[in-house]
Parts: C-alpha cells; structure tokens; sequence
C-alpha cells in the first residue's frame, strides 16, 4: 500500500513500452506537467486523456481552534487541486468488484419513520396524516386548539339547557299550559349544529371568467385554497374543454362545500377526487407527467369506490406507476 | 485546458507529430493506469502522488428507497498535490 514508484523507474518503463529514448519521456512528463500548470491558471481545469480531469476548487474560509493552546484561529480560504479518475480508469481498476450490486437490507428503516402510523389502516383526516409525517412534533400544538374548539362546540348549548331545565320546573308549577313551550326550547339546540355546519360551508355559486383568470385563482376566492381547482373543473367539463385554457365570458358553476377546505367531509373529498380524476383523464393524452401527478394526488385521498367508478378509463399501468411513488402532495 | 490542446502544445514544444506524442501519451498513461492496480503509487515531480485506495463494503443510508443499504467495496484513485503545487494555487 504504501509502495511508491519512482519518477525515473516509470520514466524507464515506458521507454521500454515505447521504444522511444529515456529523455524523450522524461521531457514528456515534465512538459504536461507544465502544461496543466498552465492550464489551471488560465481556465482553472485540465482534462488528461486516459488519465482524469485536474480542476481548482475554493475552499471556504473557516473558524479553526489552534490544538495545543485552544486558541481561535480564522483559517483563510484557498484553492486545492482536485482530481477526478475518468470513468474507464475507475472501471478499469475496479474490474474484480463489478459483479457485485449494492442490495437492500429489509428490517432495518429509518428511525424518524418508525413512529408514523401505515396510511392504510387508520384513515384520519388528510391534513393531520400529512402534519404527522411531515413534522412529528409539532401536531399536538395543532390538535390543542381543534379540541379546544370541539369542547367549546359541545358545551356551548348546554348552559342553555340547563337554564331551560332549571325553569321548567318552576313554570310547570305555575301554569300547566307552559309546559307545552318547554319542548320548543329543546328542539333548538338540535338545529343549533345545523346552522353551525352551514357557517362553515363554503358557498358556491355562478361566475363569468374576467380577463386574467385561471381556474386557480377562482379556486382561490371561492375557497380560499388554489389547490381545490379540480372541484370546479369537474362540474363545468361541457364548458372547459381545457384545464389550461379558461376563456373570458364562460359562465361557470361553482360546487358548494360542506366543510372548510382543511376539514373536509367525506362527500366533499369523495367530490374532490372526482375532479382529480377528471383533470387526469383531461392530461392523459397531452401531457402524461401531468396526468399521472394528478391521478396520484386522487389515490392519495383514499377513495377506492371513485377510482373503482372510473376504473374502465383508467389505464392499469398508470396506476401501478402512481402506487410505487411515495410522499405526499402539498395539498390539505 | 483540454486533452487536444496539451497534444498540440506538446507537439510544438518537444517537435514531434501529434499522433507519435498521442500514442506515447497512451502508453504513458496506460503504464500508470497498470501501476495503480498493482497498489502502487505513482508520484510526478511537480504535479503530486496518484495512489489508489480500497473502500470496503459498508452500510449506508438510501433516501430514495428510505432503507438501509450494503455497498460493495470498491477502489478509489486519490490524488494528493505536490508541495509546488499547493503553494502556487494558494
């Protein structure tokens, strides 16, 4: 290993090979060694044939502490020569290894990994799946205030209720006709959640394309997230011909929500899919990286019954393609 | 400075044809190239030491899979500029 050969032992030895005189070789070698010299002070790289590249690389200034007095020293920066084997050397050196692959070893998985539940089994709603494979610590910060809010919607009415129940009894002591309002009373805290659900709702509705528009900026001011467009392509396919292509004066319909994108229902991402779905079969022939994205994103809400309504005009090899890619769209 | 350019260049300087410096070029290179796989290094005056290293085989961490994977060993050719050299490109 720690064998050298000495200049003047190669010099002798491809003189031999050659058959050309010593010093000949001997100005050979001195000659391209000035010659890359030069090279890298002009253009900073030399290329030898059969050999590799020769190239100039910076070296950042860095903070360094002197070993013996603990001191610290700014070390400057400079440039080194690197050196990069060309590819036939390096296949050439390595011919004893090339049969061998590097393999997979099973069972052994990243640590971060491990604590984030299989997506299969447990369907929670796609905006907490995505912040616990994203960033595990931070999802209880974001549960704290959804079960704070869940709390406040339980026992919001109940105060009423109880008031309500307090004065039942002195009223039906009183009067016997006043029972008969009681019952009124309690019939308001079930339409309650009703009126709840539709606050959250996000209104539909028609609109006329203005210059300037795209189906994202619709999607935009009607549910404040750009990424739901597919949701008003899918219910205006005789009008948009294009996904693209949006002209000024189309009217549009735009689908209702049941809930705030964020939140979403089962119909709505059920609808959502769909749309997907549609923006695929729109892609599929123009621009297949495209479709495929989108046709992903539709698996991704887990939605088989959908993908098994559209199952005739999806192609098979698509979706095995879509089911190797792993992660998950920027879309909540 | 590209591999033609240092052939034209040498062919000026030592007043040989560029396909006789071609072919001592190969050859030079190609002793080299055997030296290294024989585990010796190879230095020239002025430039610095070729020497070639083994890597063995070892773990190593694929994200693109997100596993862990066994790398074959393999041989790497290192190049440790000469003192010249390191001083002039300081």
């Amino acid at each position: 290993m720690n064998k050298k050969i000495t200049f003047s032992n190669l010099v002798d030895k491809i003189a031999e090979e050659t058959g050309a005189s010593k010093k000949l070789i001997h100005d050979l070698l001195t000659e391209t060694v000035h010659l890359t010299r030069e090279g890298l002070n002009r253009d900073g790289y030399v290329n030898l044939g059969g050999l590799g590249r020769f190239r100039l690389k910076w070296k950042k200034a860095r903070s360094g502490r002197n070993p013996q007095t603990g001191e610290k020293i700014e070390i400057p920066g400079r440039s080194s020569v690197n050196f990069k084997a060309e590819a036939n050397l390096r296949e050439y050196i390595n011919r004893k290894y090339s049969h061998l692959q590097s393999e997979i070893i099973e069972g052994e998985i990243e640590p971060k990994n491990t604590p984030s539940p299989p997506v299969s089994k447990t369907p929670p709603p796609p905006e907490i799946q995505e912040e616990e494979k994203k960033r595990f610590v931070w999802w209880p910060w974001l549960a704290l205030p959804l079960i704070i809010i869940i709390l406040a919607i339980i026992f919001w009415p109940s105060p009423k209720v109880s008031e309500t129940e307090i004065k039942e009894p002195v009223i039906s002591e009183k009067v016997e006709q006043d029972i008969q309002i009681p019952p009124e009373e309690t019939e308001q805290p079930e339409t309650k959640p009703v009126i709840e659900e539709i606050k959250y709702e996000m209104p539909g509705g028609q609109h006329t394309v203005k210059p300037g528009e795209k189906l994202w900026t619709i999607s935009l001011d009607f549910y404040n997230q750009g990424d739901l467009w597919p949701n008003i392509y899918r219910m205006n396919l005789n009008v948009i011909r294009n996904p693209d292509l949006l002209l000024i004066g189309n009217e549009i319909i735009i689908p209702s929500l049941q809930s705030k994108p964020g939140n979403l229902t089962q119909k709505d991402i059920e609808d959502i899919a769909e749309g997907f779905i549609e923006v695929y079969l729109a892609y599929k022939k123009s621009d297949k990286r495209k479709a495929l994205y989108y046709l992903w994103v539709a698996k991704k809400w887990n939605v088989n019954e959908i993908i098994d309504k559209y199952s005739d005009r999806i192609d098979e090899t698509d979706l095995k393609l879509v089911d190797k890619i792993k992660g998950y769209p920027n879309i909540k | 400075m590209t591999n033609s350019e240092i052939i034209k260049n040498l062919s000026l300087h030592l007043g040989k044809s560029q396909v006789e410096i071609k072919r001592l070029l190969k050859s030079s290179t190609k002793i080299i190239r055997d030296t290294l796989d024989e585990d010796i290094g190879v230095t020239i005056p002025g430039l610095g030491t070729f020497r070639s290293n083994l890597k063995k085989k070892r773990k190593s961490f694929n994200p693109y899979h997100n596993k862990f994977m066994l790398l074959p060993p393999k041989r790497i050719i290192r190049f440790h500029p000469g003192s010249s050299i390191k001083n002039e490109f300081k």
